[in-house]
Order: C-alpha cells, then structure tokens, then sequence
C-alpha cells in the first residue's frame, strides 16, 4: 500500500511509515480486524473438537489403559495364587500318600530321630494342627509330632549355645528361657499323650515318646549342665521350678567354665 | 510455516495414564520375575551358605538344612555344590547328637552317628578343616 501522508511504499501492517514517520492508521483497523478473525477461527476449531472429542484416539486410548489394568490383574494374581498352588500340590500328595508318608514316619519315630520326623513333617506339610484334625490319616502322630517339634526347637535352641556367637540377636538368657519353654511345652503334651488322649497312644508310640523324653534329659545334662539326678524328676517339677533349674544349671557351668 | 497440532487436553491426560502404567507394569513384572527366581535360587545357592559357613554360624547351616520348620531342604534337593554345606551342616548336627547318645550309654545309635559322621567327613571335600573346628567345639563341653 501507499502512504496516505508521503506516497512511499509500506506493508499493510507497518503502523508508521518507515519514510515520513507518520502514522498509517489503515495498520491499526487491519490488525484489528485480523484479530477478531483469529479469535473467530479459533473457537470454531475448539468448538469443532470438543464436538467430535476425537472419538477413535480416545477409545484406543482407552483400550490400551484397559488392557494394562488387566495385565496388572493377572501379575497379582499369578504372585498370590503360585504359592497356594504349590502348597495345595504338595498337602494333597501328603492325603494320596498317606499310608506310603506314615511308613516313613513309623520308621522315623522307631528310630527315635525326632529331626527327621519333623524335618519330613515339615517338607510334606503334616503340620501338628493338621495331625489334630479327626479324620486326618497322621492323627496318631498327633502327640510325637508335638512333643518331637518341642524337642528340635530345645535341640536348636541349645545349638545356639555351641559356640555362643556375640552377635546373636538373642542374649543366652533368652536362650535359656526359650529351652525352659519348650521343655515345659514338652512336659505338658507328655502329661496330656498319657492321660487321656484320644484315640489312645499305641505301645509303640509311647515308647517313642518315653525314648524322646530321654533324649531331651541327656540333651539338658550334657549341654545345659543340668544334674542326672535332677534331670530325673524333670517330670514332677513344675514350669517354673525347671525354668530355676534350667538357669541354674547353666550359670554353674558358665562359671565352671 | 507448519505449526505442530495442538492435542486436546483431556488426550493429553490420557496418554500421561497410558506412560505411568506402562513404567508401572514393566517395573511390576521384573519384581515378579525377579523375586519367582530370587525366592529358590536364594534357597538353594551355594553362596549363600558360603557366607554362614564364612561366619562359623554352624548351628544357621544346620538350621537351614535339617532344623527349618518352613521349607526345609530335601536330601534330593541337594545339588553336587551344595553337598559339602550340607555335609558340614549334618557332621555339626550329628556331633551335636553324638553327645547326647554318649550320655545316655547308647552304643548302637552312637556307633551309627559316628558311622554316619564319617560319611559326612567324606562328603566335605575341601570344607574338611570345619570338621575339626566343630570337633572342637564340642570336645569343650565338658560332662
């Protein structure tokens, strides 16, 4: 365009003229018009896409979270169901295999090898609560197998005395507090096995368990320090006198030492 | 001049979701797999009895081979590698048992721990010395 005041050429949007410096009012309704045109445009787009929302990107979009949602799903279902298979597996071979299991066991508890029998026990899933249950084909084993765990657990505990290790989390008075549990635990199911245990123990099994017993007062004599002879009427003590007798046996010793 | 797209804002949300899922999911997965993997071969590595061995814990190596109340592991689980920690975990547990046998003045079952120790010494290859660390241990205990 020209310039109103000097003649000179000028763009449409120069709002002075670069020649004579006056100003090209012309600019001013042209910008102000192609604003309003902008503005226009613009809300005609917006209007437009929220009309359509652009459907389909939506949907695949959609699809994708769905499917994703769904893969989560499946990973935490797969994390909390493998165990429980494998334990379903593994307590249903114990019932197919009942009488092949309690062979083993008989064997076990002949022999006296109270690590064994819990050791199978616990790989096979005949837990002592499972024992308990009336039609459970390992119910005879109910008592032996409490009085067995009772034992590895002294057993174990004892271990912990053999070398004692300063780093231990436990103290040796926990130690020996834990060992007087159990043996009291151990007294306690040896007392309910002879009472009145239902069905009654066989001879074979209260020979196991008499043989147990005496196991666990060699056990306390040679790695607690306990006195035979007062190893021998660990059965008439009460739960607190063996708990005395347990630390004062084993502080003896520790000061023999 | 060509000027990008503008994407509608709700567009944009959706595929925000679609980046922190996916970051979500993969990181879910290798967890998953890792911890499947982890769970067993932690179990049954030799590294990781090589570490209690390392430490003397003679009674843990025990406790995980013939004491665990969960998960104890089998003699058929028992690898080539793994075989000399579970003969230095089973010589540990019978000279444990040795002692009480010896109190109680049961010859038959302490001719067969000590039968039974000497397969362990043999089982041992090089862990061999720990034999006579845990010998020992147990030659202190005084009865």
């Amino acid at each position: 365009m020209k310039c109103p005041a000097c003649g000179a050429n000028i763009g449409v949007r120069d709002e002075f003229c670069a020649w004579c410096g006056k100003p090209n009012e012309r600019a001013g309704r042209h910008l102000q018009i192609l604003k309003r045109y902008r503005t226009a445009t613009d809300v005609t787009r917006s209007e437009l896409e929220r009309q359509t929302l652009h459907r389909v990107p939506v949907f695949i979009r959609l699809l994708v979270i769905a499917l994703q949602l769904g893969c989560f799903a499946v990973v935490i279902i797969l994390s909390s169901t493998a165990w429980d298979r494998e334990e379903g597996r593994i307590r249903r071979n114990a019932d197919l295999h009942a009488a092949e299991y309690a062979a083993i066991l008989d064997n076990c508890m002949a022999e006296g090898d109270a690590v064994a029998f819990c050791r199978f026990c616990n790989a096979h899933r005949i837990e002592v609560y499972r024992s308990g249950h009336k039609d459970s084909p390992y119910r005879k084993y109910r008592r032996y197998s409490e009085l067995a765990d009772n034992y590895v657990r002294i057993m174990s505990a004892a271990m912990q005395l053999y070398p004692y290790r300063t780093d231990s989390y436990r103290s040796e008075a926990d130690i020996i507090q834990s060992i007087a549990e159990n043996t009291n635990s151990f007294y306690g199911t040896l007392e309910r096995a002879e009472k009145d245990d239902d069905p009654p123990l066989s001879e074979e099994m209260l020979r196991a368990a008499a043989d147990l017993e005496d196991q666990l007062r060699a056990l306390l004599i040679t790695y607690l320090g306990v006195d035979p002879s007062d190893a021998d009427r660990l059965r008439e003590l009460t739960d607190a006198q063996r708990r005395l007798l347990l630390e004062t046996a084993w502080d003896a010793r520790k000061g023999d030492a | 001049m060509k000027t990008a797209k503008k994407r509608h804002p709700f567009l944009l949300l959706l595929d925000i979701i679609i980046v922190i899922l996916t970051i979500a999911l993969a990181v879910t997965v290798i967890i998953y797999v890792k911890d499947s993997a982890d769970r067993e071969g932690y179990r049954l590595s030799p590294e990781t009895y090589s570490h209690t061995l390392q430490t003397g814990d003679y009674r843990s190596l025990t406790q995980s081979f013939y004491l665990a109340s969960y998960q104890p592991i089998l003699e058929e689980e028992i690898t080539p590698e793994l075989r000399p920690y579970a003969s230095v975990a089973g010589y540990y547990l019978d000279r444990f048992v040795l002692g009480i046998y010896q109190t109680m003045g049961d010859a038959g079952r302490t001719e067969q721990t000590l039968s039974q120790m000497e397969q362990d010494r043999q089982a041992m290859s090089f862990f061999l010395p720990e034999a006579d660390k845990i010998d020992k241990i147990f030659d202190s205990v005084r009865r």
